[in-house]
């Protein structure tokens, strides 16, 4: 079903493509409107596929890859030892970041955009705290970038926590 | 050196937004705004400022002034960045006046202290609107952004460790010599493979020869992948075809070459495009801009920052209230012959469509680094050359008030996608949004002035237009309003490309038609050395692993960037240099 409706969206639209420039002063609506029904087609036939089980079986392998990132993640933050921390984020941290980061458009597929939002909303600000943190290690403002660290802990807990609550 | 060596002050506050980054990117601003405006003049296109101004505010910041903080140095360069706004938006817009005026004698007598307001008024609606799509770009979706990649590398370098910054370097000073080269010895930027091939002219089968072109696509990802797609379509199988089985009208324009083709087939239908994808976008996106929305509106009614640290909605509503007063004001005293509901109407359709063109812009910009800034312009301009000829203003005044609110709605473009790259560099540096963003907005009035009075001082001097300042933006932007005023746009082919784009929007393929819409739009010669970077990427990742492309590839993409714009800049200075003394 994906795939017909992925064929009739390609045709419809390279079709659409060249009647959009095939004539220098007009445009020829009688051929064109019909290559965008075409694709219009293969839209709906596209969506209509998205609800599949073997979609549906890999969005839930997705969503437990992004809730063992973030278990991770947070795990690793509570184990931090001495070393410093811009050292730590880039040697320790990004990993699970990163395995997030891949992993995450499967909230979206599995729960919708609301769901999703909530989640990254909870998420970014952990990440931008981290990089704070990373700054402020760097330029040697240690109380700030612990402050960061902890600031940045907290918000991944909201994100696990907003994601577990799905 | 381990990242804290060096460390001194462990408890004092951490300096972001202080008055010495602010004076320091008023300073440097300056010098990027007079350098990069005077090139446009000349070579037609402008220069993002932000890799300059972090790389100067490095020196000045912590070498002359011995303050070591990387997000103060972030604030001097989305302070120095928004000034240089100005000369983006004012420089493709302004100089139109002054060259039409052999055609409609007298446009050349507006109003220059409007023109200021206008385009003040526009940079402070341009930053409101675009702020609260932060989340949704920045934070949700993770746009690449990597003109703002390149900008944090430089910003983070000095902690990142010297093996870094020494790939940053090279990475620079390949870019830098390659670009000297072909900028001074070479003197031409696209390499004609096709021809030497033997290939028809219409495949368009040519090399732009720039290395920060290949940066730019590295840093994108397998995601730029797609950017390509829309080039490749309108070249390899669209012009072919047309070629073979076109009208000979069409055929004709075909034979005439890769320039013809763009100019009067693939562009405005990549107009079209663009803005049929973005609207069909925003409307996708509706749930996760409602989040964001929500999300700034709740923390405004419990009196915090929506994460401790974002400027309030009721501040950027205010903002947003007093832009559109200002546009009215501006559109009112734009003609003498101006009606109120002809001024409320421009204000409004100008209000929109930098809401509109803001977001297209933004996503351009996240998702290739390049932006559409002079055909969100075009269609500003003839909406409201439409708007002031239907309230019968004569043809002379309806072009300088066109003109002046199309240069708040340029301007206003011009910052919300500045505002938008800085938000990603801070992203990536933990700067705080709200003082970027108070940053900004402190930083939108300086530039107007500063390009308004360069722009006269050249005129006197020079004429705008003439062989010795050519203005090839204004030009462009000259020749389209005679042609619009005298009726002659192809407004059809805007809307059948909007149809494919809000088609393209709706396939779920995530961003593809503002890709499409951009392959279609920019020079094929970009396209594809842009590709080449992103396949390096994507052959990089393969065999060498991520790990690798971040840590080695991507200091070395930011480098090529970097260099490039320096010399771009130099070249700038240079010219005014021999400018000055001829």
């Amino acid at each position: 079903m994906k795939l017909v409706g992925l064929v009739l969206f390609g045709v419809g639209m390279l079709a659409g493509a060249y009647f959009l420039v095939e004539v220098p002063d007009l445009v020829r609506w009688e051929a064109l409107g019909p290559s965008l029904g075409v694709a219009g087609l293969g839209v709906l036939a596209m969506r209509l596929a998205g609800g599949e089980s073997e979609a549906a079986e890999v969005t839930q392998q997705g969503l437990q890859r992004a809730k063992d990132a973030l278990v991770q993640l947070r795990r690793q933050m509570r184990a931090r030892s001495e070393e410093a921390i811009p050292d730590y984020i880039d040697r320790a941290l990004m990993p699970s970041l990163d395995a997030f980061v891949e992993a995450r458009e499967s909230i979206q597929r599995a729960h919708g955009l609301d769901a999703y939002a909530a989640v990254m909303d909870r998420f970014a600000q952990g990440e931008r705290a981290l990089n704070r943190s990373w700054a402020a290690g760097a330029d040697g403002y240690s109380h700030e970038s612990e402050r960061s660290f902890a600031v940045a802990l907290g918000r991944f807990d909201d994100a696990s926590q907003a994601l577990d609550s799905l | 050196m381990t990242a804290l060596e060096g460390a001194d002050q462990p408890s004092s506050p951490y300096p972001e937004l202080t008055w010495v980054a602010v004076l320091v990117g008023y300073g440097l601003g300056a010098l990027i705004t007079v350098s990069i405006g005077y090139a446009s003049l000349i070579l037609g296109f402008s220069i993002e400022g932000s890799e300059l101004a972090a790389i100067l505010g490095w020196g000045v910041l912590r070498g002359g002034l011995r303050r070591k903080s990387i997000v103060e140095n972030n604030i001097n360069q989305t302070v120095a960045s928004a000034v240089n706004g100005a000369s983006a938006g004012m420089m493709f817009s302004v100089p139109a006046l002054f060259i039409l005026n052999e055609q409609y004698e007298g446009v050349v007598d507006f109003d220059p202290w409007l023109m200021i307001l206008a385009c003040i008024t526009g940079g402070i609606l341009g930053i409101a609107f675009i702020i609260p799509l932060r989340k949704q770009m920045i934070d949700y979706n993770r746009l690449a952004y990597p003109g703002g990649i390149a900008v944090a590398a430089v910003l983070k370098s000095p902690g990142a460790g010297i093996q870094k910054a020494r790939l940053l370097l090279v990475g620079a000073a390949v870019s830098a010599l390659f670009h000297l080269f072909v900028t001074k010895v070479v003197h031409t930027e696209v390499a004609p493979v096709g021809a030497a091939l033997g290939l028809p002219a219409y495949l368009n089968v040519n090399f732009y020869l720039s290395l920060l072109t290949i940066g730019v696509g590295f840093l994108s990802g397998k995601g730029g992948l797609v950017f390509g797609i829309g080039g490749f379509l309108c070249y390899w199988l669209l012009a072919p075809l047309l070629n073979t089985f076109g009208p000979e009208a069409t055929q004709a324009v075909v034979q005439a070459g890769p320039g013809a083709l763009r100019g009067t087939l693939f562009q405005p239908g990549g107009i079209g495009i663009l803005i049929g994808a973005a609207l069909g976008g925003v409307v996708g996106a509706f749930p996760l801009i409602r989040s964001a929305l929500k999300s700034m509106q709740e923390a405004a009614a419990s009196g915090r920052g929506a994460d401790g640290d974002e400027l309030s909605i009721k501040v950027l509503y205010s903002m947003v209230g007093l832009g559109f007063v200002g546009l009215i004001v501006v559109a009112w005293n734009g003609s003498a012959s101006m009606t109120l509901p002809a001024a409320l109407g421009m204000a409004i359709v100008g209000t929109l469509w930098i809401w509109v063109a803001g977001v297209i812009v933004s996503e351009c910009l996240g998702r290739t680094n390049w932006s559409p800034l002079s055909g969100m312009t075009l269609i500003a301009v003839t909406i409201l050359v439409f708007v002031a000829k239907s309230a019968g203003i004569p043809t002379k005044e309806t072009i300088i008030v066109s003109v002046t609110v199309g240069a708040a709605i340029c301007v206003a473009i011009a910052q919300a996608g500045d505002m938008m790259l800085d938000l990603k560099s801070g992203y990536m540096t933990g700067a705080q949004p709200k003082a970027q963003q108070v940053g900004q907005f402190m930083a939108t009035w300086l530039g107007p002035f500063l390009v308004m009075g360069l722009i006269f001082v050249l005129h006197n001097k020079y004429g705008l237009g003439s062989e010795r300042l050519p203005a090839p933006q204004g030009q462009a932007l000259a020749s389209m309003v005679g042609g619009i005023v005298g009726g002659d746009v192809p407004a059809f082919r805007y809307l059948a490309g909007g149809a494919l784009g809000v088609l393209l929007s709706l396939s779920g393929l995530g961003g593809i038609g503002v890709h499409i819409g951009l392959g279609f739009y920019m020079p094929f010669f970009i396209v594809l050395t842009y590709t080449i970077g992103v396949s390096l990427r994507v052959l990089a990742d393969r065999t060498k692993g991520r790990h690798w492309s971040e840590n080695s590839g991507i200091p070395v993409a930011a480098g090529l960037i970097v260099g490039e714009a320096l010399v771009g800049v130099g070249n700038a200075i240079g010219a005014i240099l021999v400018g000055g003394g001829s």
